[in-house]
């Protein structure tokens, strides 16, 4: 009896879909933080807000900024964050950094920052890096890039919210094949569970919960922003490679991705490793 | 236990003329007693952690040896309408096949059409239909149980909406009113349990024993089904404080959450689902007409149950093996080994002396009689399985040839199935119940179901009885 109770509970489960309509993040104040001063201070402020503001926002923003000085300890930068109570971050990879390359990650103080602050981090490419022009154009092309879509409505706010109504979004989930294999796995050596039927249901069911997800945000953005060219893509993969080959595709987007991890002691895997990977990249962590 | 000398030397059995052969009172005293003690383990199943077929096979093992040692048994072989004579092994004319093919035709059936995805469409249709109004929700919810346990059976009908309410409820952020809503779910049941003849086994075996048409059965059911449901869910409202939403806010919040339910999502294929309506259609219409159709007046309904799960399973004809895997099996051998104690129960003349027990409240008349008969089966089938009541009482007033006023049999069909209504194990459908409210964390003790369960199968009994004397008491 408990497994047909079970059977059915399945099934009712598996019709409750996430919908989603889309709430528009407030954002009233943007702050940006760089590390230059003077008219390179001014510089990336003015071109980082021309890009911000080509997002076509809901609302007006009021900028704030707070460039050059460096703050002595950990907690004081942190204080000092909080006490402009930002919507929104703007900065650039290796804030405050002596180690300017890139690819070793995107520095400490951008780090603290993207866990300290609940407000969204837009991080864009250092200022004198090559790919910063290209990476700061215009906001016309996302990608909503996700290992857990299904359900997160404020990814999908931002995302929607930082392109152009004309632009375009692309709305991925790719479930990570690794930790999939890791499971089958386990359930290959546990002689109640049929091996084959547990594989094929649970990839079935992973991908269905985030194309549901996604068919739901894309019907509704259809309504709301119907000039948005919206796309999805649902696979199981290896995340980063999915999107580095999304990048190939797609040069000037904005990558939009849920960074905050559950117990902020860091930040979320999938996005720390992102964001070392691709430098040339703005990159919007929520 | 009596000496098997003295068991045998109280019985001079007469093979295959039971009427005619002398039994000690004794020997019926001692049948009797085994009768009694698997009567008791039924009721304490879970105290012994025992199955029912089980329980009922070791009592049938039990009775038939002890039966065959006092020469009770027709042994020898059984002659067919042709002259033909077969031969049988005695315990397999003591089952009643034609209820056994009702069960597990229908069983095989309902668990195919289930795959279509049609029992949850509907469930789900109505779930957004009601915009998740808690009001609204208990109605649809309710009618839907009682609609369910009707057309299918009452365990499958509270595992249906049972699991869909624990869900929507979820969703609705609406839990603390689960207790409600799984209470008189559990308690619908068993009176849409009434609805019709194949709703539920104490119908099929006193509809059967008694020759009730299934057309007949829902003829006379249904009056009461009616307003005994519009009763509870008024009962159910107001005990478990369920009401309107009522503020538009919630109106809109709550009909944005159960616009989340997709019925299609449990659909596979659209021509399955169809077909799976047309058969339902089909089967239900042939089981109405069953008694009027050629071919299938003599075949019968366990025919009828069986031909519809074969066609039924044809969709499936790869995978046949998980159907019959997933049939409940404890249930059938319990049946099966049911009947063969109860046989052998005849063949010691105790059910002949049940009878004259019962004679006592026959006696107070069609209507006196009748509700007498209900109110006690109600009463019994509370505290044991309404399975094997039914069973005997239907043998017992199908003893009585003429002299059983159809009254009578009404009260027992009423009495077995609303007596589940009283505790916890009263019926399988409560047990049902009673799990899931364990599932989700809902303490429910013996005597917390009891209080919470009483004034509903009280006030459920009394319309019964009601009906059964004032409506069906002059039928004769």
């Amino acid at each position: 009896m408990p497994d047909r109770i079970d059977d059915f509970e399945s099934v009712f489960r598996s019709a409750d879909k996430a919908t989603y309509r889309f709430a528009p993040p407030a954002v009233r104040r943007a702050l940006v933080l760089s590390d230059s001063s003077g008219d390179d201070a001014d510089a990336f402020e003015a071109r980082v807000r021309a890009y911000v503001e080509s997002g076509e926002p809901e609302a007006g923003i009021e900028w704030q900024a707070w460039h050059g000085d460096v703050p002595d300890t950990r907690q004081e930068f942190v204080d000092r964050l909080a006490a402009y109570e930002a919507d929104l971050v703007v900065t650039h990879r290796n804030l405050h950094d002596a180690i300017t390359d890139a690819h070793f990650g995107l520095g400490v103080y951008v780090s603290v920052l993207t866990q300290s602050s609940r407000a969204p981090v837009l991080v864009t490419p250092a200022p004198d890096a090559p790919g910063f022009q290209r990476a700061t154009e215009r906001l016309e092309d996302a990608l909503a890039f996700s290992d857990h879509i299904d359900g997160d409505h404020r990814l999908v706010d931002w995302a929607v919210n930082f392109v152009s109504n004309s632009g375009s979004l692309v709305l991925a989930n790719v479930e990570p094949r690794q930790v999939y294999r890791r499971y089958m796995h386990a359930i290959g050596r546990i002689p109640g569970i049929e091996t084959d039927a547990a594989e094929e249901g649970i990839r079935a069911e992973l991908l269905k919960e985030a194309s549901d997800y996604i068919a739901a945000c894309r019907g509704h953005l259809a309504q709301v922003r119907p000039k948005l060219t919206t796309t999805d893509l649902v696979r199981l993969g290896e995340p980063l490679a999915e999107l580095r080959e999304l990048l190939s595709q797609h040069e000037h987007a904005l990558v939009v991705m849920q960074a905050e991890d559950d117990d902020q002691i860091a930040m979320r895997g999938l996005a720390a490793a992102a964001a070392v990977e691709f430098a040339d990249v703005s990159m919007l962590l929520i | 236990m009596l000496p098997l000398t003295t068991l045998i030397a109280g019985a001079t059995a007469d093979a295959g003329h039971e009427s005619a052969h002398h039994v000690s009172p004794t020997v019926t005293a001692f049948f009797g007693a085994l009768l009694v003690l698997m009567v008791l383990c039924l009721a304490f199943e879970e105290k012994i952690h025992a199955k029912k077929s089980i329980i009922t096979s070791v009592f049938a093992v039990v009775t038939l040896l002890c039966a065959t040692a006092a020469g009770l048994l027709p042994f020898g072989p059984v002659a067919n309408v042709f002259g033909e004579s077969i031969r049988l092994p005695v315990y397999i004319p003591a089952v009643d096949w034609g209820v056994i093919a009702i069960i597990v035709g229908a069983s095989l059936f309902v668990d195919v059409t289930s795959k279509s995805g049609l029992f949850s469409w509907v469930a789900l249709k109505l779930t957004k239909r009601s915009g998740g109004d808690p009001v609204k929700l208990l109605m649809y919810y309710g009618i839907m149980t009682v609609v369910f346990s009707a057309v299918l059976n009452n365990v499958t009908a509270m595992i249906i909406v049972g699991s869909l309410t624990g869900v929507s409820l979820k969703r609705l952020n609406r839990e603390d009113k689960l207790l409600g809503f799984l209470m008189v779910e559990g308690l619908l049941t068993n009176i849409g349990g009434l609805l019709t003849l194949i709703s539920s086994v104490p119908n099929i075996i006193v509809g059967a024993l008694a020759g009730i048409s299934f057309v007949r059965f829902f003829l006379v059911a249904a009056p009461f089904v009616v307003v005994a449901t519009a009763v509870t869910l008024w009962m159910g409202m107001r005990a478990f404080g369920i009401k309107r939403l009522a503020s538009d806010d919630e109106r809109r919040e709550s009909a944005e959450l159960v616009a989340g339910f997709d019925e299609n999502d449990g659909v596979p294929s659209p021509v399955f689902f169809k077909y799976s309506v047309v058969l339902f259609l089909l089967l239900i219409l042939c089981f109405a007409l069953q008694s009027v159709l050629p071919l299938l007046d003599q075949l019968g309904m366990g025919f009828v149950a069986m031909m519809f799960a074969v066609i039924a399973l044809v969709r499936y004809r790869h995978d046949v093996d998980k159907f019959y895997a997933g049939l409940d099996w404890d249930l059938i051998a319990f049946f099966a080994s049911l009947f063969v104690v109860i046989n052998v129960m005849e063949h010691a003349r105790v059910l002949h002396v049940l009878g004259e027990g019962i004679a006592v409240l026959t006696g107070l008349g069609s209507r006196g009689g009748a509700a007498a008969i209900l109110l006690s089966s109600g009463v019994a089938s509370s505290v044991t399985d309404n399975i094997p009541l039914a069973a005997m009482l239907g043998k017992i007033l199908h003893g009585m040839g003429d002299q059983a006023s159809m009254s009578f049999w009404w009260g027992v069909i009423f009495g077995a199935n609303l007596g589940g209504n009283i505790t916890p194990i009263g019926s399988a459908s409560t047990v049902v119940a009673v799990t899931m409210m364990h599932k989700y964390d809902i303490a429910m003790p013996f005597a917390r179901f009891v209080v919470l369960a009483a004034k509903f199968a009280v006030v459920q009994l009394a319309l019964a009885t009601v009906y059964v004397v004032l409506v069906l008491g002059g039928a004769g």
